[in-house]
């Protein structure tokens, strides 16, 4: 029988980084992933702590070259802030397409993050950004990089005393970005494949500098650097196309259930690396 | 003043407050003292013979208070239709499907009763399994039920003219075969009661349900208990659909609980529960042959349908009867056959389900039907037109249509999308275009009112006027979630002229409200309505006697109005109100005033007894839906832009309920199309929960624009027809429609997903 839990609020961040003394403790914001891991009983906590209020966890600011997004910070708050909106427009793509309008509203990055789903939105928008976690304990904080936070399904490196403060993006520009996501028609809220490309292109039109990640093709969203690497220098023309949908189903293995085949995800993969690449160039 | 009609108007909910700020109390909500906790212990196996149940350490559990298995029961088969009953409540020797019930506990709280399952013991020998009901039908396949000679549980057979002859005739046969999917009902509220088995021997059920005085029979026929003794409350039920006609095993297990404990038990099933054991549509497999002249006139309709029955039977013959009237009728073919059988697989059994079989041929006969359109090269619309039904008896089945609008559905809807222009236009428009554009069409015929399957269809209505003018209704009418009671209440507010504000539905328990068949197959406003009318037009005769005693004139010069009494002849001045003649009434003559209101279906007792269709179904509803969709031809997703459905529903009794009824059909259908199928894999259900199984959410809605054709039908009071399934019946086809429209690519197995058209235009490619 499920033991039962204490349920904290704190009203600083000082507080509640008290309460994390054991690893049956659990931090909850939005509680959108947690309370169904609670209801399956996938995790029995002895007590919650519960940060969505703590202001220092919501703030969204610049500071110089980098924005700090706090962990808290919900979807909808993301998608509606100016800071995000003018320098992350993939970022807030991807948000729009979390979940349903009630999800956005309670769901934050860092549970996004924590959660750790190989088709996480927001994750794959912060891997693409190449975003830095800061985590902080009663020890102190410390600097991850998200590429480096995210482990496995489910898993990351943060400790049980730890709480994700903010990520920290550096801006950046690019010619052309874009999000995608397969699975988002017909209440498919869950991604059978998500993927981010980004191009900066040299005066010439050919490509000076790529990103291609991809999210649902492995345990944790994958930057497909062998495909980065092929397109520099190429133009978007149809044999560039061509290549890159072959590198890209070459480089990924995705699993199969419910909500699609290995095969399948690797085809719409491709297909859709390729379709982007392929407006990238109409886009500029 | 002028008479101002309720009916057509747009009404709001009589539940509406109650129910938006929360305060309904629906069965989970509802807890009585003493109350105990039931669960069931369910089977691990697929198929076994059950060798040993051990409950002693669970019954030697504190707070545990009954541990019950087939053992203490009596030894009684169960079906919904007692002709082919075959479940036993809890199962003694043998288990049929992973979820089969074994053993129950009743305990002091749920946490109680759970762990006292964990701590029976069960030895199990398992069987060979049979999950495909097509393998279930060969000579090798083991028996799910193995005191039958064969797995084909139950048997639907209608031939009409000689198809044979037809495909003679034909210039041109063609065959598909076309497989349906396994849909969940999935309504927010999950299946549950409370029993109460009182010390005088009396019983008291409450819960959700659709037919709480058929429920009465149901758990009698499970458990030997004498009818005359139970007593159905049904609750405000959260979402019904088909799911709460025929019981759940929980309600009787809940009464022999209550029997050992003498205490209310109450059980309610998780979210879980409802996807891996609750019973779900019929999945069909249907073989289609049809034979047709050049121009397109069908000559020869054949169907050959094999539906999954799952473990037991349940409403497979209601299913299949439905599946073969409306396949039989639709187009009027000279030559007709269908023949359905439901065949027992070791698979969660199946169930009513909005529209029982008719969405499945329809999706199955709507698709074919474009096939061949496209081959003989005639248009889709064309097509139909050219094989359209036509008022009086149907060719083959001597079918009764007394309103048929099948061409004004057809034209209105092509008229309202703009049908002939974009038909030609989107394919010139998706030349060479990644997402392509299509527009499709499925037309549709449902009952207006329900079948004369059971051999009686009628209710009576009594109504009540209390000194004070407030009119109580007792009405077997179901309110779930459809609006029905609201219906009634307008039709009660029209034909005796009183306000809406003043009416009370009372409808929620079988010791008070008059016999009824319950609230499926699009009956319920109709039947109902029919004899709330007739006791409102009775009470309103009482009513105008009491007041012309009042203004010493006579009844005949009077009428009542929204509430006030008026001289006909001068309708700008009211007399009095209805409350100060009902008071009138009472303090200065003596009496009341009330009116008994029946309906009779006097052709129902043949319904029994008719071979063909010509009485079987009362009222036809006719329709016509298209979707508009946009295919991503690279990676095979489908956005719907739009569904246009029109519909003969006689008429309009509250528009914003019938488009509400509508609109929801059609996302229930638009889901049946493209995203809802509840996977059984090897006996076992790996998409049990919301994350895995899709339906439709407000975001992923198209337009949806509804249109009634208002023939007026003889039969509905006020000439209303049911709407309650007609919404989803075509959805399913017309976006399979649109997207072979789009693509060229049909795919013949539901739902309709990405990688299944892609495997089509990739086929299409070679």
């Amino acid at each position: 029988m499920q033991k039962g839990f204490t349920y904290v609020k704190p009203i600083s961040l000082s507080e509640a980084l008290q309460h994390l003394n054991t690893n049956d403790v659990i931090v909850i914001s939005g509680g959108t992933d947690i309370m169904i891991q609670l209801r399956y009983k996938s995790i029995s906590p002895t007590k919650l702590v519960d940060v969505k209020d703590l202001e220092e966890l919501k703030l969204i600011e610049e500071k110089g070259n980098t924005i700090y997004i706090g962990g808290a910070a919900t979807f909808s708050q993301i998608v509606e802030n100016d800071i995000i909106k003018n320098n992350f427009p993939t970022l807030v793509e991807a948000a729009q397409e979390v979940g349903g309008p009630q999800i956005r509203n309670v769901g934050t990055l860092a549970g996004n993050v924590q959660t750790a789903s190989p088709a996480g939105d927001g994750l794959l928008a912060l891997c693409a950004l190449d975003a830095t976690v800061e985590l902080v304990s009663e020890k102190g904080s410390r600097e991850v990089s998200i590429r480096d936070f995210v482990i496995g399904p489910k898993k990351t490196i943060k400790r049980h005393d730890e709480i994700i403060k903010c990520f920290k993006v550096k801006k950046q520009d690019w010619d052309y970005e874009k999000f995608f996501k397969v699975g988002k028609r017909n209440a498919l809220a869950i991604s059978i494949v998500n993927g981010i490309i980004k191009i900066n292109f040299n005066e010439d039109e050919t490509i000076k500098e790529a990103r291609v990640v991809l999210g649902a093709v492995g345990p944790t969203p994958k930057r497909l650097e062998r495909a980065e690497k092929y397109l520099v220098g190429k133009t978007c023309q149809e044999e560039t196309i061509e290549e890159l949908k072959s590198i890209v189903s070459n480089d990924i293995s995705p699993i199969s259930d419910i909500r699609g085949s290995s095969e399948y995800r690797k085809h719409i993969a491709a297909v859709n690396c390729g379709r982007y690449i392929k407006l990238a160039k109409g886009g500029m | 003043m002028s008479r101002t009609s309720m009916i057509g108007k747009n009404m709001p909910r009589i539940d509406a407050v109650q129910k938006a700020t929360g305060q309904t109390k629906y069965l989970p909500d509802m807890n009585f003292p003493g109350m105990l906790y039931g669960k069931i212990l369910r089977s691990t196996e697929k198929h076994a013979v059950i060798r040993k149940i051990d409950v002693t350490r669970a019954r030697e559990l504190p707070g545990v208070r009954a541990v019950i298995t087939g053992k203490d029961i009596p030894e009684l088969l169960y079906s919904f239709d007692q002709t082919v009953a075959d479940k036993e409540i809890l199962c003694k020797d043998k288990v049929r499907f992973l979820g089969d019930e074994v053993a129950a506990v009743a305990a002091d709280t749920e946490e109680i009763a759970e762990k006292a399952l964990k701590l029976i013991e069960v030895e199990y020998e398992p069987l060979l399994t049979v999950f495909d009901p097509e393998e279930a039908l060969q000579d090798d396949a083991v028996l799910v039920h193995e005191e039958k000679n064969s797995n084909v549980a139950i048997k639907v057979v209608k031939d009409f003219g000689d198809v044979e002859k037809g495909f003679e005739e034909s210039d041109y046969i063609f065959e598909d075969r076309i497989v349906t999917s396994r849909q969940a009902h999935c309504c927010l509220e999950t299946r549950g009661c409370i029993a109460q088995y009182h010390t005088d021997g009396k019983v008291t059920i409450w819960g959700p349900t659709q037919i709480p005085h058929r429920w009465r029979k149901q758990v009698a026929d499970a458990t030997g208990i004498d009818r005359g003794k139970i007593n159905i409350i049904n609750t405000p039920t959260g979402g019904a659909f088909g799911s709460r006609v025929v019981m759940d095993t929980k309600i009787p297990i809940a009464v022999y609980l209550s029997k050992f404990t003498k205490r209310p038990v109450k059980m309610v099933n998780s979210r879980e529960d409802e996807f891996n054991v609750s019973r779900t549509r019929y999945p069909f497999i249907v073989y289609l042959k049809t034979g047709v002249t050049k121009d397109g006139k069908i000559l020869a309709k054949q169907a050959r349908v094999i539906a999954d029955n799952g473990a037991y039977c349940d409403e497979g013959a209601a299913v299949l009867g439905f599946a073969g009237v409306f396949y039989s009728v639709l187009y009027d073919a000279p030559n007709v056959s269908f023949h359905g059988d439901c065949i027992y697989t070791n698979n969660q059994p199946c169930t009513a389900f909005r529209g029982f079989g008719n969405p499945q041929m329809h999706y199955a006969f709507e698709i074919h039907l474009d096939r061949i359109a496209k081959e003989l090269g005639i248009e889709p619309k064309e097509l139909r037109l050219r094989n359209a039904n036509k008022e009086g008896a149907a060719k083959a089945t001597k079918a009764n249509i007394n309103t048929c609008t099948f061409n004004e559905c057809i034209e209105e809807a092509t008229k309202l999308t703009q049908w002939d222009k974009k038909y030609l236009e989107f394919k010139e428009e998706n030349k060479g275009k990644e997402v392509k554009k299509g527009i499709g069409m499925a037309t549709m015929l449902h009952t207006g009112f329900t079948t004369r399957f059971f051999g009686f269809n009628a209710t009576d209505t009594f109504i009540k006027l209390s000194d004070d003018g407030i009119v109580s209704v007792i009405t077997p009418i179901i309110e779930m979630g459809q609006g029905s009671s609201t219906g009634v209440a307008q039709i009660v507010a029209e034909a005796l002229g009183v306000k809406m504000d003043d009416i009370r539905i009372i409808n929620t328990d079988t010791d008070i409200t008059p016999y009824d068949l319950g609230a499926y197959g699009s009956r319920h406003t109709v039947v109902c309505g029919h004899a709330a009318m007739d006791a409102a037009l009775k009470a309103k005769e009482e009513l105008l006697v009491a007041a012309s005693e009042m203004f010493n004139c006579d009844a005949e010069e009077l009428d009542c109005i929204n509430g006030e009494l008026f001289f006909k002849n001068d309708l700008n001045k009211p007399l009095a109100t209805v409350g100060e003649v009902t008071e009138f009434t009472a303090f200065k003559l003596g009496r009341l005033i009330s009116g008994r209101g029946r309906f009779v279906d006097e052709l129902a007792p043949r319904g029994l007894v008719d071979e063909g269709y010509s009485i079987y179904i009362p009222t036809y509803s006719f329709g016509c839906q298209i979707a508009e969709v946009e295919v991503d031809t690279l990676t095979g997703e489908v956005k719907v832009e739009k569904i246009t459905a029109v519909v003969d529903n006689g008429r309009t009794l509250n528009p914003i309920l019938a488009e509400g009824q509508m609109e929801g059909a059609i996302a229930q259908g638009m889901g049946y199309a493209l995203t809802e199928e509840l996977k059984i894999e090897n006996g076992r259900v790996v998409n049990n929960s919301f994350t895995d199984y899709k339906i439709m959410h407000a975001e992923d809605l198209p337009e949806i624009e509804v249109k009634f054709v208002e023939s007026g039908d003889p039969f509905g009071p006020y000439g209303v027809k049911g709407i309650g399934e007609c919404g989803l019946v075509p959805t399913a086809g017309a976006i399979t429609n649109a997207v072979y429209n789009a693509t060229g690519v049909l795919v013949g197995e539901l739902p309709i997903k990405p990688e299944k058209i892609l495997l089509g235009l990739e086929e299409e490619n070679r």
